[in-house]
């Protein structure tokens, strides 16, 4: 047991993690943040992913010990002082969720994009939740809530 | 539980599987996972980890102790844990050293620190012009999320023939750097990779860099990957060229390296050997292309996806060719 700093969701706190410990046990399991979840755990569906340092990733695929001094932003982050995020709102307006598993790591992957790229093309939003599955949408209506959120 | 979890519920059964597993978790809560004291839940069995940020700690880190697993980006390495094909006690992840995450580059020479990520790679200019190959190379590794940590040096050191961005660096005769307290050994990429998953790397070496000459004019260098499906796909076949020719469009050097087709990535000596001092022309390449599909065919059998390989083989590589000769005819700096 050992304990890091981890800027999580805006936020330095300072956590007691295990060396076995996955990013994605320490989110889920320790600090109760279960809006991430686990889906196959080997970075093939994307359900877990996070925002690190500002680059997309697979909570699953991170070791806990390797997000010290690291920011990290969740799904739980993307709401401030009460207010959906845009891409939130977009993806309840067009109606991008059905079963809702795939939608914080899909929410996660278009904040990553539009992070660093404001305005993205169709093609660019598909590249962009391209390590993302989702099983029930058919990917239209997400894609198109990305585009809308780029446009608020 | 497990029936219920089969999902064959129907209303004829009333859901009771659902109802049972149910009853069956409240009465044992050891079920629950996250229920569980933290030592039963705990996805891996690693005692310690390290967090160098020299190289100089790393290598130190390695001198002292015995079975270390270095983690570079993790995104094969946590695959193989989960899969319990390895299960490492110690584990010293190389992200926090900083010189290992640079790309050098001047006339002569290239160097790419072996912790740069595929995303890097993807985003660097200096691989705009001819050298592009490298830039849709990478481009083609698993995912967004994958290529984020996924590096250069683990990519070559997990020595998986079915890698997208080895082909390449064989294809430019790249040279590696390993690097442990005795000091530096250098040697070609080709040599490194032994085979299925085995490099040779010594336990005390960390891989530093990959390293090669920028294409000058009249070099051209042509990539290609066949996968089942545009994002995550593991390669059904990876080629790579590289092309050098005169100005009479006679082929002066010319290498080709293959994945998916062998226990590792592979130069094919071969095929090269057909190529070598013939003047490029689409009838050249079409013979090229049978010569390499005969080679494919005889190596791989009736092997599981041998048969399709052979045939597909004439197509990745003559797109492959064509990509060399296309980045030949751009104008480097």
């Amino acid at each position: 047991m050992n304990n890091i700093q981890i800027k999580l969701n805006g936020e330095w706190r300072e956590v007691e993690i295990s060396p076995g410990m996955r990013l994605l046990d320490l989110l889920r399991d320790e600090l109760k943040l279960t809006g991430t979840k686990e889906g196959c755990g080997e970075g093939e569906c994307g359900v877990c992913s996070v925002i690190m340092n500002g680059h997309l990733v697979n909570a699953c695929l991170v070791m806990a010990f390797q997000a010290e001094k690291a920011e990290v932003l969740t799904i739980e982050g993307l709401k401030q002082s009460g207010e959906f995020d845009p891409i939130q709102q977009a993806f309840i307006d067009i109606g991008a969720v059905q079963c809702g598993f795939c939608t914080p790591g899909m929410i996660m992957a278009g904040k990553a994009l539009l992070l660093q790229n404001p305005k993205p093309t169709r093609e660019e939003i598909r590249r962009g939740i391209s390590g993302n599955l989702c099983r029930c949408t058919g990917y239209e209506k997400i894609v198109e809530a990305i585009e809308n959120a780029s446009k608020r | 539980m497990e029936k219920a979890l089969s999902f064959y519920n129907s209303r004829t059964e009333q859901y009771t599987p659902l109802n049972e597993m149910t009853i069956l978790i409240d009465s044992d809560p050891l079920l629950f996972r996250g229920s569980l004291p933290k030592e039963e839940y705990m996805m891996f069995d690693v005692e310690q980890s390290h967090r160098p940020e020299t190289l100089k700690e790393a290598l130190e880190i390695l001198d002292q102790r015995e079975g270390v697993f270095l983690l570079a980006g993790g995104t094969d390495l946590l695959v193989k844990m989960k899969e319990e094909r390895i299960s490492p006690k110690v584990l010293m992840d190389l992200r926090g050293i900083k010189d290992l995450r640079t790309i050098h580059c001047d006339r002569e020479w290239i160097e790419i620190g072996s912790g740069v990520t595929f995303r890097q790679i993807e985003d660097e200019p200096l691989f705009d012009g001819p050298m592009k190959a490298l830039k849709m190379a990478a481009a083609e590794v698993g995912s967004p999320q994958i290529r984020n940590m996924a590096t250069l040096g683990g990519n070559l050191c997990n020595a998986s023939p079915a890698a997208d961005f080895i082909p390449n660096l064989l294809a430019l005769d790249a040279e590696i750097c390993l690097q442990s307290l005795n000091g530096e050994r250098r040697m070609k990429a080709e040599g490194f990779l032994l085979g299925k998953g085995r490099v040779d790397r010594r336990s005390n070496e960390i891989l530093i860099s990959i390293g090669f000459p920028p294409l000058k004019t009249g070099r051209g260098l042509g990539f290609y990957k066949l996968g089942c499906r545009k994002a995550l796909a593991i390669a059904k076949l990876v080629i790579a060229v590289y092309l050098e020719t005169d100005g009479k469009e006679n082929i002066k050097e010319i290498r080709i390296a293959s994945g998916s087709v062998g226990i590792k990535t592979l130069r094919e000596s071969h095929v090269e050997e057909f190529f070598r001092g013939k003047k490029v022309s689409p009838g050249l390449m079409e013979d090229g292309a049978r010569v390499f599909s005969e080679e494919i065919q005889r190596r791989l059998g009736t092997r599981h996806g041998g048969i399709y390989k052979g045939i597909s083989v004439k197509a990745v590589f003559k797109r492959a060719f064509e990509k060399a000769l296309e980045s030949k005819g751009e104008e480097n700096e």
